[in-house]
């Protein structure tokens, strides 16, 4: 019998399928991101949406020319780094073509910016009014606001709205904010705030025309009055724009600034400032789902160089039927915690190396490679030179970009041999008196940049380091320490040059033994510039921070917490030490030790470091990273390499850190275990793949060698089953293994026996929520085999009938 | 007719299958709920708990500041309105020399516990090239180290305490802190409560007055050797430098953890020297008194006569507005509410880990009630019976009091001591616990004992140093009750595959029966 379908039922099956195989395909894509495509790149080098704006291709050459700055910006070129794709992150903006600063830094000629919602800029949905403190005092009368001065911009007084008006009388006038929900309000800050607003207060032209900022991108989880990333009314990733708006020599009246100091003044939301503005589009990832609250976590404990990565994988593991909860800690705590028997709150942690060989749990520990990054010296640096000086036209204000650091300046730097680094700097500390003051005036540092040559005295704040113990911190001394010049130096030996270490240092013997965990800050000297308050300490003016991401935020903003200065009327009596506050753009000088995804997340440079032993200097890249952690040597620990400090590896980037996850098998809970089979599973596929959103790996780090995948599947099974138990766990009872191994998300069979104390308060593991992802991933299987022959077999359908129609028409 | 159905059956497949797409797509995760940024500063003491928390819920869409600035400071920016919340050890009104701390007083304001932990005194003593790591201390003791009638280590009194140490002849250098802050608060609170002679004479002599009782603000007496530094990094910073022997601090544990270092084993009422982790802790504080606006008296905690009761127990607050006053939001009410619940529940798991105590239910159950009080936070389910809190039990009573381990004998007050290393030197195995590295390994100590090998587990456990074994720890953790089997999610899931056999069986059948008409 010929089964004859009508024809609209063979469309309603095309549709059908087509939306179940799409269905599934979206289902599916929290979990599988797509193959990798970018693990080529170079770290942090994503250029495909670069784009270049000419200020004269936005704005008519004709009628703009009445301007009175036209001249000024008609040949102004901005070129961003990346516009596509984008998530919260910095994106780097450079430009050309401008007329140079004032010397009064902030009078004339600078550049405004801010992130604005909607593909076409608008004044009320941009944010800005919120400056800090420090930059809106250099800068002209009303520069930093919201504020309609009919008076100061008599075109924009023309342009009044009614939704401009300032309650209550409505005499004066503003933007208000309007959010994508067409909410309207006079009050931003409610909404943003000087410490959450990402506007650019005013940024310098250098006098060959070049300038160069930072950008903070935020997207809606950030700025949720902005939106971007989050669907709009059609369901796309909101754009956004940046808008950055040139400010020229003259009022905006069009007159010569009327003030004292020849500072131009007014809003660049005010018309006559704003229809100078070059519009840069800036498109958004998709704002990646976020996992429910109120499932129990499993806890991992671990090193800071693996918070920026654990923080997205949380996003994709939950998604997988896992929600994981990060808790940093050092290393070495860390181990000892997990393999403190029953007692500890967990039994995985991610760690840079092995337990000691001789602790009771070292045989318990399942360990394998699960993320590659590096340390680095990033960096916010001014050239900030002398008038006269040779580079003084082409770089005074504009932004240092490169920076080489060998192991003995490194070590200098964290060994307060520079005078500037202690209190009173040479005064109160006669033994280094006559070592150059600060590393700017240093000639082994000037022989390596010889940029720095005719700085100014800027104040560098040191090198920025985190509180607390890491075995990363002690690759730094290794590193240190392999270099004979370094090691001598710390030993007390002069360089080249004749500076010496810091006796206080000396004597902490870190050049013998097991290298330092720990940045030491030991020079005791105090000091009072003034008589009769009481003195400050190395702490008080180098400060430690309190994570990898404090001391890159740090340099980001230039704010070192520097509190020497002293404040009599600081409650209560009498006085206390404040902290100076950032330091002002076009004299910034901070370095921070911190990891290569927060540097790649705050837009910061990185140094050049010497490679090891003596060599050429590198910075960390995809290639030199990988070179570096491929010649590593296998250790007597399964799992876990180490650099041979001896060898000199050329192009090979010297701080490259492997993360290991480190697992107690004898003591993990059969949840737990399996939970962190599928902490692996995913980490070693979806987890690998360099992503802006959450869930892959952030940029910074650098996606493991598929050979590491075999090793990662290995190691999983051993954590479902652990082989040996007999010899290795001291209770060999307590470690049953999963039934299914391979199941992604399994959590059944849970054991409901006793728990230690801080367990997962228990109920059976296959009734929760967990197990809906599973049952999910089963509809989306099913979607597809039902999607595909029911497209198919209308496509067939529909095809018959219109043959059998023609038939007939003929 | 045939043309009605036909229209109906059409959209009743593309309705299917865009619902079976709908719950295929939004079931694993959540989608992004619209949290707002909120911003908080103050405590240091709780910082390294807050910062935790304020990281793991990035996975739930939530963006949530904190800066570390000292609890003195938060409340001053709270009281400004430039933080949407603050955090401290201590409530407002305190009168510290002649400045009072005055409340905010156009931003009504409630006390939210947020979590517990001990004041440890953490400390860097070498005997003979080697660090000490079990030393022991009496309350008395501690406090004429801090108001500098005891300056040297060699002290009879400090003798006393540690029959098994031989102590150097080193002189004491007692590290405060520079800053207004909660640690300084809870530290001189409990000098004042116990010792309040002694602490009276010191303030007096400091120019304060004997009056001078608790203060955020450590009084220091020019020329007794007293270092100031600023912050708890600033302090457990300044003793972990390898030329800082001879220096002790008032830390919370976790500092001592992070920074690899033992603390001092504190007498306690009755007659034991114990480590402030989270077990010694969660029973001291079963001695606190709840104020009716959530702060507490802790004057039962000092003397609290369990023996595993860790004296200078105590528990830090956040506060957060009542109204929509200085730019709160009920946007900003919604994600501090949210962020409050995570941290009341699941993040006290990772408490012990870093170095703190959970709170009891009690404090959890009055902590909604004060979620309750934040504008635009009504829309966050408070549900006890899903709270994920470690100490919660099916009876009421805190697990992780109830089964905290007895102090070992050697731990009580008399000639012998156990040799096991605490704090974050117990942890720090070979690694070294000192910041310099060198030949000085953390782990052991000066009467040769476990340290590394030994006994080298840290924080939330007791290990017998007469038998050298780790006591096993168990407890029944259950859920207030039992969660159904059956969600909601589950139900869904069912009627989507049910939709789905529809979609695929119903046209081909239905076809079937109109064509037959």
């Amino acid at each position: 019998m010929k089964l004859r379908l009508p024809r609209w039922f063979a469309k309603s099956l095309m549709m059908s399928g087509v939306a179940l195989v799409l269905g599934s395909t979206v289902s599916l894509a929290g979990g599988v991101l797509p193959a990798s495509a970018l693990t080529a790149l170079n770290v942090g080098d994503d250029t495909s949406s670069a784009t270049t704006i000419r200020w004269s291709d936005q704005h008519d050459q004709a009628s703009d020319r009445s301007d009175p700055n036209f001249s000024a910006f008609r040949n102004i070129q901005v070129h961003v780094n990346q516009t596509a794709s984008l998530t919260h992150q910095g994106i780097t903006v450079t430009w050309s073509g401008a007329r140079p600063t004032s010397q009064l830094k902030y009078a004339t000629n600078y550049f405004q910016a801010m992130q604005c919602w909607g593909d076409v800029a608008i004044p009320t949905q941009c944010q800005f009014g919120a400056p800090a403190g420090t930059i809106a005092d250099l800068t002209g009368y009303q520069n930093q606001t919201r504020v309609i001065d009919p008076a100061q911009d008599p075109a924009q007084g023309l342009r009044l709205s009614p939704d401009y008006a300032l309650p209550p009388d409505g005499t004066s006038f503003a933007f208000p904010f309007v959010s994508p929900d067409g909410k309207s309000t006079f009050n931003t800050g409610d909404l943003f705030s000087s410490s959450t607003s990402n506007e650019v207060s005013a940024a310098a032209t250098a006098a060959d025309g070049t300038g160069m900022f930072n950008f903070e991108v935020q997207t809606g989880l950030e700025a949720p009055h902005l939106g971007c990333g989050q669907p709009d009314s059609n369901g796309h990733p909101r754009a956004c724009t940046l808008v950055i708006v040139p400010r020229g020599q003259f009022d905006l009246d069009g007159h010569t600034p009327a003030d004292s100091a020849g500072h131009v003044s007014g809003s660049p939301l005010s018309y006559s400032a704003w229809k100078n503005r070059i519009t840069i589009p800036l498109n958004f990832a998709p704002i990646g789902q976020s996992c429910a609250i109120g499932q129990d976590e499993t806890r991992v404990l671990g090193s800071d160089i693996a918070s920026v990565a654990m923080n997205s994988w949380q996003a994709g593991l939950c998604a997988g039927g896992h929600t994981f909860g990060f808790s940093r800690i050092g290393d070495a705590e860390a181990r000892a915690q997990i393999g403190g028997g029953d007692l500890g709150a967990a039994h995985m942690a991610l760690v840079s190396g092995a337990a000691d060989s001789s602790a009771t749990y070292a045989s318990q520990l399942d360990y394998v490679p699960v993320a590659q990054s590096a340390l680095v010296v990033a960096y916010n640096i001014d050239y900030s030179l002398y008038r006269g000086t040779p580079n003084y036209a082409s770089k005074d204000g504009t932004k240092v970009h490169n920076l080489r650091l060998n192991q003995r300046i490194v070590a200098k730097l964290l060994t307060q041999s520079y005078p500037c680094d202690t209190p009173g700097v040479a005064a109160g500390n006669p033994d280094i008196a006559s070592n150059p003051r600060c590393l700017t005036v240093d000639p082994e540092f000037l022989q390596l940049n010889p940029d720095f040559a005719d700085f100014t005295q800027v104040e560098p704040q040191g090198l920025m380091v985190a509180f607390g113990n890491a075995d990363a911190y002690a690759h730094v001394w290794s590193w240190i320490r392999a270099n004979a010049d370094a090691k001598a130096f710390i030993e007390g030996q002069a360089d080249g040059w004749g500076m010496k270490v810091n006796p206080a240092y000396q004597a902490l013997g870190l050049t013998e033994g097991e290298p330092s965990v720990s940045f030491p800050k030991a020079d005791l000297h105090t000091n009072a510039d003034v008589a009769d308050i009481p003195p400050y300490g190395t702490l008080d003016m180098r400060p430690y921070f309190n994570s990898l991401d404090e001391t890159g935020l740090r340099a980001l903003r230039a704010d070192g917490n520097v509190k020497t200065n002293w404040d009599p009327y600081k409650l209560p009596a009498p006085g206390a030490y404040v902290a100076g506050g950032p330091q002002s753009t076009g004299q910034r000088f901070a370095l921070a030790l911190t990891d290569l995804a927060t540097a790649y997340k705050y837009g910061l440079d990185v140094a050049s470091l010497q490679g090891t032993v003596s060599g050429n200097f590198v910075q960390p890249t995809t290639e030199s990273i990988q070179k570096a952690i491929s010649s590593r040597v296998a250790t007597s620990v399964a799992g876990i390499s180490a650099t041979d400090w001896t060898k000199s590896v050329s192009d090979a980037y010297p701080l490259s850190e492997v993360t290991y996850s480190a697992v107690n098998v004898c003591s993990a809970t059969t949840d737990e275990r399996s939970a962190y089979v599928a902490f692996l599973k995913y980490v070693g596929h979806a987890g690998q793949t360099l992503s802006y959103e959450s869930g892959g790996l952030p940029y910074g780090y650098v996606p493991l060698p598929s050979s590491n995948q075999g090793q990662i599947a290995s190691v999983a099974a051993d954590i479902a089953a652990p082989a040996n138990k007999a010899s290795r766990c001291p209770d060999a009872a307590v470690a049953p293994s999963i039934p299914d191994s391979s199941g992604l998300g399994n959590t059944s069979g849970g054991v409901k026996g006793k728990k230690m104390f801080i367990a997962k308060p228990f109920y059976g593991a296959g009734e929760t929520i967990d197990n809906l992802p599973i049952i999910s991933r089963m509809l989306a299987a099913g979607g597809y085999a039902l999607g595909v022959p029911l497209v198919l077999i209308g496509y067939l359908v529909m095809r018959r009938q219109r043959e059998e129609t023609e038939r007939k028409n003929t | 007719m045939f043309s009605y159905i036909r229209k109906a059956l059409s959209a009743a497949v593309a309705l299917g299958a865009t619902i079976a797409f709908a719950l295929s797509a939004a079931l694993p995760a959540q989608a992004a709920t619209a949290y707002v940024p909120i911003s908080g500063a103050g405590s240091s003491w709780s910082a390294n708990a807050v910062e935790q928390w304020r990281t793991n819920v990035q996975q739930y869409g939530m963006r949530v500041n904190f800066a570390s600035t000292g609890s003195s400071d938060g409340r001053n920016q709270f009281r400004n309105g430039t933080v949407d919340y603050a955090v401290s050890e201590i409530p407002y009104g305190l009168k510290d020399g002649s400045v009072v701390d005055s409340p905010p007083a156009n931003r009504p304001f409630a006390y939210m516990p947020i979590v517990a932990g001990g004041t440890a005194m953490m400390y860097n003593l070498t005997s003979g090239g080697k660090q000490i790591t079990n030393l022991r201390l009496s309350g008395e003791v501690i406090t004429k180290i801090f108001t500098g009638v005891i300056t040297k280590w060699d002290d009879a009194a400090i003798k006393a305490d540690n029959p098994s140490i031989s102590l150097p002849s080193r002189k004491i250098v007692p590290v405060v802190r520079s800053d207004g802050s909660g640690s300084t608060a809870q530290f001189t609170a409990w000098m004042a409560a116990k010792y309040g002679s002694l602490w009276g004479a010191y303030c007096n002599a400091a120019g304060r007055g004997s009056g001078c009782g608790l203060t955020s603000n450590f009084p220091v007496v020019a020329g007794k050797g007293f270092v100031a530094q600023p912050n708890s990094t600033g302090v457990a910073g300044y003793v972990q430098q390898r030329a800082n022997d001879g220096t002790i601090t008032y830390v919370e544990y976790s500092y001592a953890l992070n920074a690899g270092f033992p603390v001092a084993k504190v007498l306690n009422k009755a007659g034991y020297y114990v480590e402030p982790t989270a077990q010694n802790v969660a029973v001291g504080l079963l001695g606190a008194k709840i104020n009716a606006d959530l702060t507490s008296n802790l004057t039962g905690v000092y003397d609290n006569a369990d023996p595993r009761a860790y004296p200078m127990s105590s528990y830090s607050y956040m506060i957060v507005p009542k109204t929509n006053a200085n730019n709160f939001t009920n946007d900003k009410g919604k994600t501090l509410g949210a962020f409050a619940n995570y941290f009341l529940c699941e993040g006290q798991q990772q408490a012990p880990a870093l170095g703190y105590s959970p709170l009891p239910i009690n404090l959890v159950k009055s902590g909604f009630d004060q979620i309750k009080k934040i504008p635009g936070a009504s829309s966050v389910t408070l549900d006890l019976k899903k709270c994920n809190n470690p100490t919660f039990s099916a009876d009421g009573s805190n697990t992780l009091a109830k089964n905290a381990p007895q102090p070992a004998d050697c731990d009580k007050k008399g000639s012998t001591q156990c040799a096991s290393g605490t704090g974050g030197s117990a942890g720090a195995g070979s690694n070294g616990g000192t910041s310099a590295g060198g030949t000085t390994t953390g782990g052991t100590d000066a009467t040769g004992g476990a340290g590394a090998s030994g006994n080298s587990i840290s924080g939330p456990m007791s290990c017998n140093a007469d038998t050298g074994q780790c006591v096993a720890v168990t407890a029944d953790a259950v859920k207030i009750s039992a969660e159904p089997s059956w969600t909601v999610g589950n139900t869904i899931m069912a009627a989507a595959v049910l939709l789905l056999i529809m979609i695929v069986l119903l046209p081909p059948v239905l076809s079937r029966v109109l064509k037959r008409k």
